[in-house]
């Protein structure tokens, strides 16, 4: 039956979803009710007598307007530089795509059902992108959650943007995740490619925004965490471009894994 | 205490500890090659002229100085994301401890050897602190040889204690993925509670720089990362107690990972 799989793999992921969106949104919570005690007294003021090189290296463009608000604060502070935690939960579901059933013995059993290949990873890749989906709706829920009972004066409007933001990247991760997976076959082997990968991203654009007009910013632009700037965000909205790329990758990727999972053994 | 576990667990781990020693060490020798140009330093030393230190601490640039000395910018860069990105070794480390077996269902016949369970977990737990230190070591070396064969100018000393204060936060971490796992028996849950433990006490700290007042302090105060980094070596402000009073915390959490698991079932 068509969405079988999809419909067995969210029964028995609902819950991981449940837990990693209830911490995550407990983090937001929190980065919420911490609001009232930036000091934004007079920040405009001060960040429009800097020098334009010096708000770039603080990673702060023209718009001054938005970076002196709290929301300002909240997506630059937290979003920006906790972008690493969220890309623990779709290496989490990549792996569980083909690596997981193949490390546990199960996958053979699981592919002697009269279920294709490609309708197995197609619906298992749904399924982890609709989880990803609920962990951001939660974190979004939950800094909502905050602003409503903590009072604190949050414009959510932007800040929506940079958390929905998430969800391109996180399903780019799990496909990337899937990917390796499936080429090389060996559970260990894929998560030390995947770590790599996601560890390399992480700190090529770190050293790339932290040592502007070098070498180290141009090597930064191959990082996908470059894609996810919640500074950009907040000053320009959805880069429909960078999204529109990311989810061709994912799908690229998508494809790719297909094929290597249609043509070679399943590891029991 | 023979020592055979210790032999078995370094023999069947070397080629990971290689693999995180090889790819850390990489990451801090283009840091370091990123931290010797002048530009750079120059940029940060503007920077830290022209804002007021309110203004660094909201943006999370509390100890800007360090960022116009080269050892300053290789320990900022360098040790903290250090820190952070071989908490993912920690994790993975301390499930090696006992969690990794049990749910491979062969716990039960490396216990029905003559080995003791106290023995067994106190040998996994030294093999494992030695491979960590491997790693440690590889991070030291890599910049250092860079600093030493670019002549580059820094304070080499400064820069190998900062990035060695890593490890007894990379202890800690194994220490207590090592309890978790022994309390929960199932892998899953060790793995949520332990992640939970590194991402809420990476956010407290980020949180605990970017606000000001005694709240912010204690946030930092219960956050890891905080006791885990070397910027306060480079600043002049190191206290010896912290790293001994974590080694303290390790060695209880291990005693405790030992009597939780000589009381328990092993899961079969």
């Amino acid at each position: 039956m068509m969405g079988s799989v999809f419909l067995e793999t969210y029964k028995q992921t609902w819950k991981q979803m449940l837990y990693w969106g209830l911490g995550l949104a407990s983090l937001g919570l929190l980065v919420v009710l911490m609001v009232p005690l930036f000091d934004m007294q007079d920040m405009k003021a001060l960040l429009e007598s800097f020098p334009p090189f010096i708000l770039a290296l603080i990673g702060i463009g023209s718009n001054l307007e938005i970076f002196a608000t709290n929301e300002g604060f909240v997506a630059v502070g937290f979003f920006g530089k906790s972008a690493l935690i969220f890309a623990v939960y779709p290496v989490v579901m990549g792996m569980r795509i083909t690596a997981d059933d193949e490390d546990n013995g199960i996958m053979d059993i699981l592919l002697s059902l009269p279920v294709p290949r490609a309708r197995l990873l197609i619906e298992k890749f749904a399924a982890y992108a609709v989880s990803i989906v609920g962990v951001v709706a939660m974190i979004y829920l939950g800094m909502h959650f905050g602003v409503a009972v903590s009072g604190v004066e949050l414009d959510m409007s932007r800040l929506t943007e940079v958390i929905f933001y998430l969800i391109p990247v996180m399903i780019f991760v799990m496909a990337v995740t899937m990917c390796i997976a499936a080429t090389v076959r060996r559970r260990q082997v894929a998560l030390g490619f995947v770590t790599a990968f996601v560890i390399a991203s992480f700190m090529l654009q770190t050293i790339g925004a932290m040592a502007e007009d070098t070498i180290a910013e141009t090597i930064g632009q191959i990082s996908f965490f470059t894609y996810y700037n919640a500074a950009m965000i907040m000053t320009e909205g959805f880069v429909w471009s960078h999204i529109i790329g990311l989810a061709v990758l994912s799908l690229v990727l998508l494809l790719f894994s297909l094929y290597r999972y249609e043509s070679r053994d399943v590891g029991v | 205490m023979t020592g055979v576990i210790i032999q078995n667990t370094l023999r069947s781990s070397w080629k990971q500890a290689l693999y995180w020693g090889l790819g850390m060490g990489a990451l801090g020798l283009y840091i370091t090659v990123i931290a010797s140009s002048s530009e750079i330093l120059e940029g940060y030393a503007n920077l830290l002229e022209a804002m007021p230190p309110a203004l660094l601490s909201a943006f999370g640039m509390g100890d800007a100085r360090l960022l116009t000395t080269t050892e300053g910018w290789i320990v900022t860069v360098f040790a903290t994301e250090a820190a952070l990105i071989l908490s993912i070794y920690a994790v993975m480390a301390g499930l090696n401890i006992a969690a990794n077996e049990e749910q491979a269902g062969i716990m039960d016949i490396a216990l029905s050897l003559p080995i003791s369970r106290t023995q067994f977990i106190v040998e996994k737990s030294i093999a494992s602190a030695l491979i960590s230190l491997a790693i440690v070591l590889c991070c030291i070396f890599f910049p250092l040889t860079a600093i030493v064969m670019l002549n580059i100018e820094a304070d080499t000393a400064k820069i190998a204690i900062s990035i060695l204060n890593i490890y007894p936060g990379l202890l800690l971490i194994t220490a207590v993925t090592s309890l978790l796992a022994t309390i929960m028996r199932r892998r899953t849950a060790a793995i949520g509670f332990a992640a939970a433990f590194v991402i809420g006490s990476y956010v407290l700290n980020i949180l605990g720089e970017a606000v000001s007042g005694t709240f912010a302090a204690l946030l930092q105060n219960l956050s890891l990362f905080h006791y885990a980094n070397g910027e306060a070596i480079v600043l002049g402000a190191f206290n010896p107690l912290t790293p001994i009073g974590m080694l303290g915390v390790v060695l209880g959490c291990f005693a405790l990972s030992v009597i939780m698991f000589n009381r328990r079932d092993i899961g079969l």
